[in-house]
């Protein structure tokens, strides 16, 4: 009851001393392990009478009510309340193991752990600023039972964590109350994260489906701690965790022998291929030419990152306040450096006392972030680089004449990544937040309480293009020395200026009543919201072509000839009511109910108002006679939570009928033609996904902290999935039925976090491993169900059996079992199925060998079993350690995911030895199997012979078991050492506290990738479509890290 | 109590917002209704999503849209993981054709009907509803033909159905292929008796139906005659129908060969005549329907991106490489056989190019980069390697690299230039906004000279091949044969995605293209004279292409079986 705790201070401080009405005075002194404890709150029950321990210890109050009680609060302790039978009374505060006194930010209000009856995670400032991140995403990762983040590259700027609840789906983050994201804010200014996994997170209705992420900032201090200033600055060098190993010059030109292209067409004039040898060597000088690794040439080894914060946080008299200034600055690992991204976040949060019953609050916010690069694609310089051919220089002699990779298409990521030749592009990025509330404590009704508040929120994203034309060239020093050793071989892209914007504003007024009472043995509380949020977007862009001249890189100076500009307008609202009721009794029975009134302007009247409450319950055993003076149970809480939500991203307008005006043409005559199309039918009814959540969460704390545990199972329903009714109707009818709500599944699952607390010597230290378990199933789906009697009911059987989704697993990949692959012609000759479906008269040696699954002979879709599981692992577990001795501590983080299969496809495949397409990985080269002179395998190894792959049906298009794995790792996350200099030595030096340390993240991986491990990054690879992420994406970072905090 | 009520007012007035927000894109039904503007742009929508260029669905600069003439053996591409490749090595299963050659255009249909049925509501203009009509009714037979040709008789869809229709009503079966063709051919008759004469470019007009119902009409009784009966009509047509479907395919092409609106483009040098109605179009007399792009105006494709050899291109480049087989086919300007000088392919033999190489057709000039052929005044260079010594210079009187490009010399030996814009020097790829010829008066005269030979009109027959041989100055034929017609087919239309749907429509697909061994050249130029020897080399991407019976017919696939139990799947899947 924090900050109940410290306004009634306040209102006591400013107005206690008014209280001429006392009529009997108690004094006493308050220890703590017999230790003095100053600062106890010390108030009398059910008024706003109240004070504080002094530095002793020692405390006086005047009671306004004879015979009332006194509750004793101080944070880390457990309450006590004491009647007042005597004038003096000296209390023992008990620290509270359990912390069942933690402050719980829960949806529009707070509770304290103890009364909690939902599923709610908690994560606290200490553990959010442990290592520094550009993105705060990934500091939520291991932190909480059941929500998992998956962190799926580093590249600077970009939100890559990917966040989820019980596997549930993007959750509604909220910041402070109002919708945001997480990336972005400086983790500093993090008071607590509360995670809502079950119907606690139904009071946001609608779009809380996925469950809720609350973020509450950093508020004024107590008045009694003074002001307190801090400064966090870190240091942190990053490096890639994985970085693919490509073959050097003599393996590709080996390769490219052995699958047919020949070694010399796939390298420069000046380079030959010495066939005997296996060597290739440049013409000129003779000498062997090892080659160049181009991921190599690309990044460099270690990229600095800083972040600065400093914050003031305190209180004077009447106003409190916490101010914040944040600054990171982040580059990139590409070599050139031309990418960085910096982002300033400055906050303030006041709070106002202005009389007995009126307060004020006023938040303000500023983000800018900046990212200043050059001017290319990532995926589509990702996709080049990979191309680069070991035989082909990225960077010439003179380094002026731009290279290419080799391949056929001009392209050149080494000069891609360089501002000096693809032009420039700058995304800004502000967002400005204001909020202000006014809280009014209505003098005629005890307990209850009126604020009105007022958000408003406008963001630009800024963005400007300068692309540049350039050329590439081919080196062949056998034309001549110098300039003339350079051939144009083509150019990229063409000089274009764009500039667009893209304006959010957002208006967001609250009004909420509280009520909060207690008599005799029951407390009741009360919430009442009313809330309206319209929002509107503005997309502006133009572009031109042909500048005059990259000296004034301007739409105004640039070609008149190619003018183009457009505009995006939308917008949308929402209204809401809230309400929630809180009841115990004794403490011990707990009971909440909530209800939600969400409308959006989604959808049509009709389904425009939907109705979200949630009920749930709380009993805490360990308050009942018969193990409240138990000495092993600290406490013991049952729970239960039931509770209806919704999901309403999930159409836009889809309720009107009519023609939509496409922003596409035809020509006719040298015009271009304007075109509408038909919207499609249209249903009225369209509405959001309903979410129906059931929890069960049983905690408890033993042997004073020895250990602690919180299991809870749930299951969730997601019904009304939008889905086209198409089964009714067939492919020639030409439309698709209106989106319906028909379609549901399920998730169901459970979170396991353990705790145990303990001392040896003087090294006191605790260990938090947790668990988690969730999986789908498709519940009821729109689909073609075939009936199974009559003559074609077996074929139907087998259809339904490998189509149909209804009833079965949402995490099951479809495709062939393979039995190896072939390696002689004359297997292929004797092989007694048909593969191709051609008499295998397609197939050659390597070809996958697929199982016959139905023993007709003939392989095709009925051929087809379950190889793999989802993308998104099943189970997420993690372990938080740490230790403490004297002025030291180390902490530690291991996390790790199983239950999830990779797909190493496309260019992490085990085929990839085109000469065209990306270049072969060392692994592949390694482990590919060799051909004799008649075509047949000669030395068998796990991979098959290379040859050009394409049009090769059976390891192109259908999936198969062979390049898939049921994957699992674990990663030490987060280390960190950390040092408190010592109070006296701090003290000479005027300060209040330095805190120094060491951190590293993602510095050990442990995984069962086999011959794909180093290469790619098991927590990767399956966001990324099951490609092999480096190949496509900036890999994740390792970090090490030197931080220091210094109080002041 | 008052002041609680007036609190809770307060609260419900915090929690309104304007929910009654529509979007901006949006024009109601009423609207289209009354305004022939409107109807004209939901027409121009169907123009849009028709693919008249085939395979350019997905990507406008994808490499999909060189799917039929690889499958069709045309040509082939650069690399073996290019779609259109793939393709042409799939075999087609239960689960469906492989998705390059799929095409289902019923959205599409559906919106032609739709307007029809606007148009037969509307109050505006009778002579504009009627054009209209017309206009959607040659779309209609256009996409149907797309389908039918891949899959046979089609489900015929003729009126938007409203969802509350009876299951009988949605559940239609297939239509026969005579039925289906009859259905195209009605509303190309619609067309011609509707359609303008002249109307703005890249619309349809009456010739544009008149050419099409020759093509459909061809098509029908090529399968009549050539393909086997099939118990439920799906894949076949009566062969008794075959001779009045000649004789509509020849009416047809006659009415536009003699319809005096669209001639054969002509001129004195026969390679640059014949090339430049590719890269002109617009202008040229014998294109009777097109599709537009624009450069400026962001409508572009990659053609000349993929085409241009290595040393021209921007971009990617030398991608579509042609087989020896149908260099082959390429007669001498003296009208000896292509493959003549074949046999000096030896790796031994030297000899003059300008023999070898310059002395064919015209129309293979023109279709084709070849060894030293002069573009933007320069030499294309395609050989492997320079031999002996010396400083003999290039046709263009450069001196020459030792050896060519890389692209440009590792696979067929010969690129397709058809199409590519000589004055466009180093485009960027994806830049190209050459028109695509959908019907032009060429191969109306093909269409006209064999249904004239399959109904026994021989000197007509030969006329019309004839008038075509002699547009590009190629000697007259003395006697036609079936042979001979298929071959001037290739020849005038290669590289223009015809061969792979006449091969299919002929029955000659298995004979052309299981399994057969498709050979590339190699070229080597002697520095001191200039001569040339080559090799024919094996090039086949490791695989042979297949093409089984089965595959006359592709399949709807299982999954389009399943939503409706009255449709047959064609046999063999």
């Amino acid at each position: 009851m924090k900050k109940l705790n410290f306004l009634t201070i306040l209102i006591v401080f400013v107005f206690g001393i008014g209280s001429l009405f006392s009529q009997k005075t108690i004094t006493g002194n308050v220890t703590a392990d017999g230790v003095p404890l100053p600062g106890v709150s010390v108030i009398e029950q059910g008024t706003v009478n109240g004070v504080n321990s002094d530095f002793d210890g020692n405390y006086t109050i005047t009671l306004i009510n004879e015979n009332s009680s006194l509750i004793f609060s101080f944070i880390g302790f457990v309450t006590q309340t004491v009647s007042t039978s005597s004038a003096n009374i000296d209390i023992a505060m008990v620290e509270d193991i359990a912390k069942l006194e933690e402050v719980v930010v829960t949806g529009y209000g707070s509770t304290t752990k103890k009364t909690l009856t939902g599923a709610i995670g908690t994560v606290s400032s200490e553990a959010l600023t442990l290592r520094p991140t550009q993105n705060t995403t990934e500091l939520l990762m291991g932190q909480v039972a059941g929500l998992s983040t998956r962190q799926s590259g580093s590249l600077p700027g970009n939100d890559s964590a990917n966040l989820s609840i019980r596997n549930f789906g993007s959750p509604m983050v909220l910041i402070d109350g109002v919708e945001s994201t997480l990336g972005q804010i400086d983790p500093n200014d993090i008071q607590s994260i509360s995670v809502l996994k079950d119907a606690a997170a139904t009071i946001y209705g609608a779009r809380a489906g996925n469950g809720v992420i609350l973020v509450t900032t950093k508020r004024g201090s107590d008045a009694a701690e003074g002001a307190k200033f801090s400064y966090h600055g870190t240091t942190t060098w990053s490096a890639l965790v994985t970085m693919p190993k490509t073959v050097n010059a003599h393996q590709f030109a080996e390769l490219m022998e052995e699958n047919g292209l020949g070694a010399e067409n796939e390298m420069p004039e000046y380079l030959d291929y010495d066939t005997t040898r296996k060597r290739v060597y440049n013409r000129i000088t003779g000498e062997d030419f090892d080659g160049v690794d181009w991921y190599r040439t690309i990044y460099k080894d270690w990229t600095p990152q800083k972040q600065h914060n400093l914050s003031a946080r305190g209180r004077s008299d009447k106003i409190g306040y916490f101010i914040s200034l944040g600054f990171t600055d982040t580059q990139s690992a590409f070599r050139d450096a031309d990418y960085t991204h910096n982002r300033y976040n400055i906050r303030s949060n006041l709070d106002a006392e202005f009389n007995d019953n009126l307060s004020a609050r006023l938040d303000i916010s500023y983000r800018q972030t900046t990212l200043d690069r050059a001017n290319f694609g990532i995926q589509e310089m990702y996709n080049r680089l990979g191309t680069g051919k070991p035989t082909n220089l990225p960077i010439f002699p003179n380094p002026d004449f731009a290279s290419q990779t080799g391949a056929a298409t001009p392209y050149s990521p080494v000069y891609m990544t360089r501002k000096s030749h693809s032009g420039t592009r700058l995304d800004r990025d502000n967002n400005l937040q204001a909020s202000i509330s006014l809280k009014y404590d209505v003098p005629f009704i005890d307990g209850l309480s009126a604020t009105a508040s007022l958000n408003m929120e406008t963001q630009t994203e800024w963005n400007k293009k300068v692309q540049k034309k350039f050329n590439m060239y081919t080196y062949n020093p056998l034309l001549g020395e110098g300039d003339a050793a350079y051939v144009f071989f083509g150019t990229y892209q063409r000089d274009m200026i764009t500039v667009d914007s893209d304006r959010d504003m957002e208006l967001l007024p609250k009004l909420t009543l509280n009520y909060e009472n207690s008599w005799d043995e029951h407390a009741l509380k009360a919430t009442f919201v009313a809330e309206s949020t319209t929002f509107e977007r503005d997309y502006l862009m133009g572009s031109r072509t042909d500048p005059l001249s990259f000296e004034a890189p301007y739409l105004n100076y640039s070609s008149e000839a190619e003018r183009n500009n457009a505009e995006i307008f939308s917008q949308s609202a929402r209204s809401s009511y809230v309400g929630r009721v809180n009841y115990d009794y004794k403490q011990k029975y707990l009971f909440e109910a909530t209800m939600r009134a969400d409308a959006t302007a989604r959808y049509a009247v009709e389904g425009r108002w939907g109705y979200f409450p949630s009920i749930s319950f709380g009993w805490r055993i360990s308050q009942e006679d018969f193990m409240k003076d138990s000495p092993t149970w600290n406490n013991l809480k049952l729970r239960a939570s039931y509770g209806l939500m919704g999901n309403d991203a999930v159409s836009n307008f889809d309720y009107l009928t009519g023609y939509n005006i496409s922003s596409g043409f035809y020509m006719f005559d040298g015009k271009p033609f304007p075109i509408i199309s038909s919207a499609g039918l249209a249903n009225r009814l369209v509405t959001w996904e309903t979410m129906k959540i059931a929890n069960i969460g049983i905690e408890g704390t033993l042997w004073n902290g020895g250990l602690g545990f919180e299991l809870d199972v749930f299951y969730r329903l997601r019904e009304d999935i939008l889905a086209l009714p198409d089964s009714d109707i067939p492919f020639h009818f030409g439309a698709s039925l209106p989106k319906t709500n028909l379609n549901s599944r399920d998730n169901r699952g459970f979170d396991l976090m353990l705790k145990h607390k303990g001392k040896i010597g003087n090294v006191s230290y605790n260990i938090n491993p947790m668990v988690s378990f969730s999986r789908g199933k498709y519940v009821s789906w729109e689909e073609n169900i075939l009936p199974t009697d009559g003559a074609d009911g077996a074929a139907n059987a087998t259809y339904n059996n490998r189509y149909v989704l209804t009833g079965n697993w949402d995490d099951r990949q479809w495709g062939y079992q393979t039995n190896g692959f072939f390696t002689s012609q004359s297997q292929i000759d004797n092989h007694p199925v048909d593969i191709d479906g051609a008499g295998n008269v397609t197939l050659i040696v390597g070809n996958l060998i697929k199982i016959d699954q139905n023993g007709d002979n003939l392989i095709d879709w009925r051929d087809q079993v379950v190889i793999g599981q989802g993308g998104m692992p099943k189970w997420n577990y993690s372990t938080n350690m740490g230790a403490k001795y004297k002025n030291w501590s180390l902490d530690m983080l291991w996390q790790g995911a199983t239950g999830y299969t990779i797909t190493f496809g496309g260019k992490a495949s085990p085929w990839s030895h085109s000469g065209h397409q990306s270049v072969a990985k060392s692994f592949a080269y390694e482990n590919r199997s060799l051909r004799g002179a008649n075509g047949d395998i000669e030395i068998l190894r796990a991979f098959p012979p290379t040859f050009t792959t394409g049009g090769t049906p059976q390891i192109d298009q259908p999936a198969s078991d062979f390049n898939r794995l049921d994957a699992m790792y674990l990663r030490l996350k987060t280390i960190s050492l950390s040092y408190n200099i010592p109070k006296n030595i701090v003290d000479k030096i005027g300060l209040t506290s330095i805190q120094l340390y060491l951190a590293g993240s993602n510095l050990l991986t442990f995984d069962n990738l086999g011959v794909y491990s180093g290469s790619y990054d098991p927590e990767i690879v399956s966001g990324v479509g099951g490609e092999g992420g480096v190949d496509r994406a900036y890999p994740n970072n390792k970090t090490l890290t030197t931080g220091i905090k210094i109080g002041f | 109590m008052k002041k609680l009520t007036y609190l809770l007012t307060v609260l419900f007035i915090f929690g309104c917002a304007d929910l009654d927000l529509s979007p901006t894109d949006m024009i109601s039904e009423e609207a289209v209704k009354k305004d022939p503007r409107l109807v004209e742009a939901f027409l121009t929508k169907i123009y849009a999503n028709a693919v008249f260029e085939p395979n350019e669905v997905g990507s406008m600069k994808g490499q999909e849209r060189l799917t039929d003439a690889v499958v069709g053996a045309e040509y082939t591409l650069m690399a073996p993981w290019q779609n259109a490749v793939k393709a042409s090595y799939n075999i087609p299963t239960s689960s469906g054709a492989h998705n390059n050659l799929n095409r289902w255009h019923y959205g599409n249909i559906r919106s032609c009907n739709e307007i029809i049925d606007i148009l037969n509501n509307a109050s505006f203009d009778p002579q504009t509803i009627q054009q209209q009509i017309a206009e959607a009714k040659f779309l209609r037979a256009w996409m149907y033909l797309d389908m039918t040709k891949r899959y046979g008789g089609m489900p015929l869809e003729l009126s938007a159905k409203s969802v509350d229709s009876t299951v009988d009503e949605l559940m239609i079966p297939r239509s026969t292929l005579q039925a289906t063709y009859d259905q195209i051919i009605s509303d190309l008759d619609a067309g011609i008796a509707d359609l303008p004469g002249t109307a703005l470019y890249g619309k349809a007009t009456k010739w544009a139906a008149y050419a099409l119902k020759s093509r459909a009409a061809l098509y029908a009784a090529r399968i009549a005659k050539y393909h086997p009966q099939s118990s439920n009509g799906l894949t076949s047509i009566p062969s008794g129908s075959s001779g009045g479907y000649y004789a509509m395919a020849l009416a047809s092409a006659n009415a536009v060969i003699d319809g005096g609106k669209h001639p054969l483009h002509t001129g004195s040098n026969k390679v640059t005549t014949y090339g430049e109605i590719f890269y002109k179009v617009k202008g040229i007399s014998e294109v009777i329907f097109s599709e537009e792009y624009n450069t400026a105006l962001g409508k572009t494709h990659a053609w000349s991106g993929y085409a241009l050899p290595d040393g021209f291109k921007a971009g990617w480049g030398s991608n579509m490489h042609m087989y020896l087989a149908s260099d082959a086919r390429f007669e001498y300007q003296d009208g000896s056989p292509g493959n003549k000088h074949h046999a000096k392919f030896n790796n031994k033999t030297w000899f003059d190019i300008e023999e070898v190489i310059y002395k064919k057709d015209p129309r293979y000039l023109a279709s084709l980069f070849t060894p030293e052929d002069i573009f933007q005044g320069r030499e294309v260079w395609f050989h492997d390697k320079s031999v002996g010594a010396g400083t003999k210079l290039g046709r263009a009187g450069n001196v020459v690299p030792s050896r060519a490009p890389g692209r440009n010399r590792n696979r067929g030996g010969r690129l397709i230039q058809k199409r590519v814009h000589p004055d466009v020097e180093f485009p960027a790829f994806g830049t190209d906004d050459v028109d695509y010829i959908v019907l032009r008066t060429g191969e109306m005269y093909l269409n006209a000279s064999e249904a004239a030979f399959e109904t026994g009109k021989m000197t007509q027959a030969k006329g019309r091949l004839n008038a075509l041989r002699d547009r590009v100055g190629m000697p007259a034929k003395t006697d036609v044969t079936l042979d001979l017609i298929k071959n001037e087919r290739f020849v005038e239309l290669y590289a223009e995605n015809h061969r792979y749907w006449d091969l299919r429509t002929w029955r000659d697909a298995q004979a052309e293209l299981h399994l057969v061994t498709k050979f590339g050249t190699k070229w080597y130029r002697r520095k001191s004279d200039g001569m040339y020897k080559a090799k024919k080399w094996k090039w086949n991407f490791s695989q042979n292409t297949p093409f089984l019976p089965k595959m006359y017919w592709l399949p709807y696939g299982t999954n389009k079986m399943a939503q409706n139990p009255n449709l047959i799947e064609n046999p063999g899947y």
